[in-house]
C-alpha cells in the first residue's frame, strides 16, 4: 500500500532578517504485513522508552532515577 | 508565588502546573532511531521532548503558594510546552526535536487538535513535520520540530524512516 501524503500548510513569512518557513506536512502510513523492519522496531523501541518514563513519573520517581534512559538538561 | 503554565526549572527539566491542581514533568531525553539505507543501517541520535503528570509539587518549590489561573487547563498545557519548546530552540540552535504523543484508542482526534495547536503557537520560525500511524500503530503520531534551514534534508531523513513501515 503506498505512502499517503498531503501537505496540509505551507507558508511563507518574509522577516526583516530572513525568510522563515513553516512547513506543516501530514504523513499517514498504512502497515500491510508482518516483517519487521529495522525503522518498526526503533518506532516501537521509541514508544517503549516514553511509556517507561511516563510510569516512572506516575509514580513519583525522578528522572535521574530511571535508570538506562538518557535527559539532558537544554537550558 | 507560582503561576499555572509558567516553566519552574528542576533538576530533570521543567515543572508547570494547570489550575485544575494538576502538576507537570517536561523532559528532554536522547533516542536513538534506525533505519536502513544503501543495505547500511544508519543510526541517529535525536532529543524528545516529552509531558508528563506528577503526582506532587517538586520539593524545592512545596513551600511556594500556587496562584489560581484565569485560562482553560488544556490551554494552559499548550502555553507551557510551546514556551518549553521555543526556550529549548533559543538556547540550541539548528536542533531536531521529537514530540510523540501516543493516546489511548480511539482518541486520535485529541492527539491531532493538540499537534494542530502547538504547531499554530509555535510559529514561523520553527519547521514542523507530522508523522500519523494506523494499523500497527493505531493511537499514536508524532511531530519533528526544527529550527535548522535544511529543513529539506531533514525531511527526507524522517521520510525514509517512515517509509519502511509501510
Amino acid at each position: 500500500m503506498a505512502l499517503k501524503r498531503k501537505q496540509v500548510d505551507t507558508s511563507r513569512h518574509q522577516t526583516k532578517a530572513a525568510t522563515a518557513v513553516t512547513t506543516v506536512t501530514k504523513v499517514k502510513v498504512t502497515r500491510v504485513d508482518n516483517a519487521v523492519s529495522i525503522a518498526k522496531k526503533s518506532f516501537a523501541g521509541l514508544i517503549e522508552h516514553k511509556k517507561k518514563i511516563s510510569t516512572s513519573l506516575r509514580e513519583g520517581k525522578n528522572l535521574t532515577d530511571i535508570k538506562g534512559i538518557r535527559f539532558v538538561k537544554p537550558f | 508565588m507560582l503561576n499555572p503554565s509558567e516553566l519552574y526549572p528542576v533538576e530533570s527539566g521543567y515543572f508547570f502546573y494547570s489550575s485544575d491542581n494538576r502538576y507537570f514533568n517536561i523532559y528532554f531525553t536522547y533516542y536513538d532511531i534506525e533505519y536502513q539505507e544503501n543495505e547500511k543501517i544508519r543510526s541517529e541520535e535525536y532529543l524528545m521532548i516529552g509531558v508528563e503528570q506528577i503526582p506532587k509539587v517538586p520539593e524545592i518549590y512545596n513551600n511556594e503558594e500556587l496562584a489560581g489561573g484565569d485560562t482553560k487547563p488544556t490551554e494552559e498545557i499548550d502555553i507551557a510546552l510551546t514556551t518549553a519548546i521555543k526556550n529549548f530552540f533559543a538556547t540550541n540552535p539548528e536542533e531536531i526535536l521529537i514530540y510523540l504523543l501516543s493516546t489511548e484508542r480511539g482518541k486520535q482526534a485529541a492527539r491531532k487538535r493538540r499537534f494542530t495547536r502547538i504547531v499554530d503557537k509555535l510559529g514561523e520560525d520553527i519547521t514542523c513535520f507530522n508523522y500519523e500511524f494506523d494499523s500497527e500503530y493505531p493511537d499514536t503520531g508524532f511531530l519533528v520540530l526544527t529550527n535548522n534551514p535544511e529543513t529539506d534534508a531533514i525531511e527526507a531523513i524522517f521520510d525514509e524512516y517512515v517509509r519502511q513501515f509501510i
